[in-house]
Order: structure tokens, then sequence, then C-alpha cells
């Protein structure tokens, strides 16, 4: 069994092992139906009350597997049947509760929520409105607030209580980063799969008179799948049935590249690279939207040269994030690359095929410089276009960089409310909606604290020294990053 | 025109294709053919283990090294200049 963080994300591993394995043989549609009963095969329940509730959970997350809602424009869903458990009251009354005759709570609580019948605080749920203010008042700590895990871990507001209790994401407010999917501790919210599409692309690429298939895959991958090399699933790709496997790292070379020429020509920008920041600032900093930088993704920027060399190519680009899934839609993108999917899915995928990566040799991946590959963690975006103005030969009195490294919506946020007031120091804003980067994206199979440093050490095993170095292929390809 | 495509994919790249690629432009230049060639790079030619990998025309060679692209270029290209 793969190794996960947690128990949800196995569930979620085995339902889409399943619905690959089936689309791969060409049986889902007869099999469908009994996929709950496979994977839930009783008679004991484990996670919930009975086995059928399990099963009708299940039942939701075949059709997130097989893409969800599209009427839903985010990337995210609720599993109504999934989502059931977190308490409905938000300020709780512990046992350290006196019954004092000071009543702070009482006095400063702006609804009237709070009596003390018993010579003991009880609050109405129905009046508390949450805001807090009795738990800071309280001279025991005895008054805790719960919040949610999805809605804590939901920096722009978008998830709350509908009328039932349950989990509602605010379509306008989601930017689809994908953080509540890997906070919710019941697994109740889930990214929508496009696996079916990818093992559409393949079977394609099998047949005959195809174009190539290519899996571009982001540099967050280092340190991903155990102790499996970045080479074996180079190979483990290459079994699958994809053509080639290309770093999307090539692409953050060019991005950091064009990204250092438009700061210094503009003055001021902040990146792009991260979909559901970009999302963040069109959505709740409208004003800022004029200062993105102008530069596909990284993602992008390498399918587009993929596509100059191979016109008749797919590509599938494999990482840690759900918010690419929705960047694939968008106009620019849309032509370039043709599937999305997550380091998750991939396990599920290699399993599925039964493929084991860990069994394969070591194959090669080297398109991209030091600079490129380090984008997958915070400050990585930073430290490249700092690089690109150096090899640009840009003096510090041209243009003197000062940039701000955000990692996680709440600093894009302190970053961008004071950029709006123009009280912002920095001139470079670099936006990762991910808490640490692209290695705390939701995606991933593991979260640990050494996923930096592993970035870095595959970083520089880098054969390109400079980001340079690594264009060179661009104008090789007749697309210079000029 | 005769158009050449050199390989630049990872395992062809790890192999010496961007320095095949530089020479490739040098001695095209020192044919006096460079205006009849067109240069140009592709990833994965699907021949990983006999890389670098090029092609003229639509004919692919293999082992394209340095030591190889003088060869390459006089038995190869230069006839197809001509024709």
């Amino acid at each position: 069994m793969p190794k996960f963080d947690t128990s949800v994300q196995e569930l979620k591993y085995k339902v889409l092992k399943e619905v690959a394995r089936l689309a791969k043989e060409d049986r889902l549609q007869e099999n469908l139906l009994s996929i709950p009963e496979t994977i839930i095969p009783g008679p004991e329940p484990t996670t919930r009350c009975c086995i059928y509730k399990e099963r009708a959970i299940i039942g939701q997350r075949i059709q997130m597997a097989l893409g969800g809602h599209p009427e839903k424009k985010n990337e995210v869903e609720v599993l109504t049947i999934a989502c059931d458990e977190c308490p409905v009251s938000r300020m709780t009354v512990g046992d350290a509760c006196r019954g004092c005759i000071a009543r702070r709570c009482e006095h400063v609580c702006p609804k009237d929520a709070i009596s003390h019948p018993h010579h003991t605080a009880v609050i109405d749920p129905k009046k508390c409105i949450a805001c807090g203010k009795c738990a800071s008042a309280c001279p025991y700590g005895a008054i805790t607030k719960n919040v949610r895990p999805c809605e804590r871990a939901c920096k722009p507001g978008a998830i709350h209580m509908d009328e039932n209790h349950k989990a509602e994401i605010d379509e306008e407010k989601c930017v689809s980063c994908g953080a509540c999917v890997y906070q919710c501790p019941f697994g109740a919210i889930v990214d929508k799969s496009y696996i079916l599409s990818v093992v559409r692309l393949l079977k394609e690429a099998a047949s005959e008179g195809a174009g190539p298939l290519y899996a571009v895959i982001a540099p967050s991958i280092a340190g991903q799948f155990g102790g499996v090399k970045t080479g074996q699933i180079v190979n483990a790709l290459k079994a699958l049935g994809f053509s080639d496997v290309i770093e999307a790292a090539l692409g953050a070379d060019i991005v950091a590249y064009r990204e250092a020429k438009e700061l210094k020509e503009k003055g001021f920008l902040t990146s792009s690279c991260c979909p559901a920041f970009v999302s963040y600032i069109r959505k709740f900093y409208p004003k800022m939207a004029e200062h993105i930088s102008s530069n596909l993704s990284p993602m992008a920027a390498i399918g587009q040269l993929i596509k100059k060399a191979h016109p008749n190519a797919s590509i599938v680009f494999i990482g840690p994030c759900v918010a690419k899934k929705g960047e694939i839609k968008q106009e620019r993108v849309r032509d370039i690359i043709d599937a999305a999917m997550t380091f998750e899915e991939l396990q599920a995928l290699f399993d599925a095929y039964e493929i084991d990566p860990a069994a394969m040799e070591e194959g090669v991946l080297d398109n991209a410089s030091y600079f490129g590959r380090i984008f997958a963690r915070s400050g990585g975006l930073r430290d490249a276009v700092a690089e690109a103005l150096k090899e640009q030969k840009v003096t510090d009195e041209e243009f003197h960089l000062n940039p701000v490294a955000c990692s996680g919506l709440e600093e894009c946020k302190t970053a961008l409310l004071k950029a709006q007031l123009g009280k912002l120091p920095e001139n470079f804003i670099e936006g990762m909606a991910c808490e640490q980067g692209c290695i705390g994206g939701p995606g991933c199979l593991t979260h640990g604290a050494k996923e930096a440093s592993n970035v870095d050490k595959y970083g520089r095993l880098a054969l390109e020294k400079s980001i340079e170095d690594s264009l060179y292929i661009c104008e090789l390809l007749g697309m210079p990053a000029e | 025109m005769v158009n050449v495509s050199i390989c630049v994919g990872s395992a062809c790249h790890m192999k010496g294709a961007y320095a095949t690629t530089k020479l490739f432009r040098e001695e095209l230049e020192k044919a006096g053919i460079a205006d009849k060639v067109h240069l140009t790079a592709s990833f994965c030619m699907g021949n990983c283990k006999d890389g670098p990998c090029a092609k003229v025309n639509d004919t692919l060679f293999h082992h394209v090294d340095a030591e190889r692209v003088p060869s390459l270029i006089a038995e190869e290209i230069v006839p197809l200049t001509r024709a």
C-alpha cells in the first residue's frame, strides 16, 4: 500500500484506482455500480455508522473521480453524505467555568446569547455569532472557539454551514486552492478528478499514427513517492504509455527570465505562476489585477514549447495542485495542456496499471536549471527572478529588486492589502496559495518537513547551472524566452 | 531545404545533444550550407538508449555525438543539398 499522510487520502486513492482500472479495461460502465461494494465489502463498518452509509459516500467519491458536477465552476465539491460530523455550536463552555459572579462573558456578548441558569455559563447557539468576545473575556479561559477544519483552512472564507449544518462552498469566493480537501478529517471535500481523460489519452497514444503524449511533472515531485527516485518515476510514466517526461521546471526557467524583464519594465508586479493566487487577486483585489504578471504559468510555458516542437502532441500535467485543473480550462491554456492531475492520482494510475515505480530502472530527467526547480518551494520564484536579473546584467541602479515571498493565502492577503493602499515597501510579490509553496499542495502524497530540502537537493542535481543555460533549448526549438 | 532535427529530450541531452547542436551550427557554416539546412530541435524521438538522435528529413540517425557530426554532414546532408 502506498504511503499517504492520512487515511482519507487512502480512501480517495482506492476509488480513483478502481475507476482507472476499470476504464483501462473498458469495463467501467457495466461495473460502475458495483464499485462501492468492492471497496466496502463489509459486513462490519469501519469508518461510519453502517456499511450502507460508507457505500453511499463511495458513490459520491466515484462521481468526483468521474469529474464531479461540470455545472459547478470550481474544482472542489462537498460530499454531502460524508459531511455531517463537525460540531454545530462554535463557542463551547468547558469544565473550567466556575459560574463566577463577574460574568464578563455575559456582559461582553453583543447578542445576549449567554446566560447563567445553573451557576454555569450557557450559550444559546441560535443567538451566538461566534465572535469570540466571551472567550477573550473569561478569566479562566473556560470558553473555546471551535472552527470547522474546512472553514479554518479556507482563507478566502468561501466555506460556511448550510441550513442542514453541512459545509457549503461559495463558488464566487472559492479559488480552488484545495486547502479544505487536505484539511477535512472526514474527506468530505474532494477535488474533481480528470483521471479518465488521462486514461483516454494513454489509449489514444497507443493507437497507430497517434501524436506523442508528454507528461510534464512539477518539481515538487522530489521526495514524493517514498524512496522512489525521480528517474524511476520517469520510466514508470513511460511504462504507462507516455512518450516522454519533461520538467515543468524548464517552464519555470522561462517564466523567471520573462518575469525579470517585465518587472524591470513595469516596476511593480505580482507573480502569475500560482493559479489560486491569481484567482484570489481577481476575486478579492480586482484593482490589483492589472499588476499580475502577463506570463503564463510554468506549466503552460513548457506546454507551449512542447507544442511548438510537436504540434500534434498531447500533454498531461502532473503536480501537487488542485487549482491547475481549473487553469487548463482557461482560454489561454485550453489548447496547450490536455489534462491535469495530482501526485495522488498518479499513484492511483500506477497501481491501476500495475506499474511499480520502485521496481523500475532509473531513467533521466534533465531539462531545467536549479532555479527552475526551486519554484516548488516558497521563495524559489523570488530567488529565480533575482538570478535572471543578474544574468540579464541588470545593475542595481537600473532596477533594484525588493521582493516579498508570500507563503499561503494569509500572507498573500497582507501583501495585497498593503500594495492596494500603496504601502507595500516591496516591488515584487511572489504569491503562493499553499503554505510553503507547491510542496504544501493538497495533491501531494506527503507533506513532510523535509520537502523543501528535497526540492533544493533535487535542484542542485540539475545539469544546467544558470537559467540562460537551460533556455538554450527554447532558442533551438524556435521559441526564444526573450 | 534539408530539415535536420536534433533530439534534446533528457536522455539525449545527458549524452551531449546540446553540444551536438552547437557543433552542427559551426560545421554547417564551415561546409557553406547553413542557408540550405533548417536546423531545429525536438523532444524525445523514442530511441533514448541510442542517443543523441537526429533526424535528417525523415531518416533517423543514432549516436550523433560531437565526433559523428562532421561525417554525418559530409555523407548525408551535403548530398541532399545538391539534390
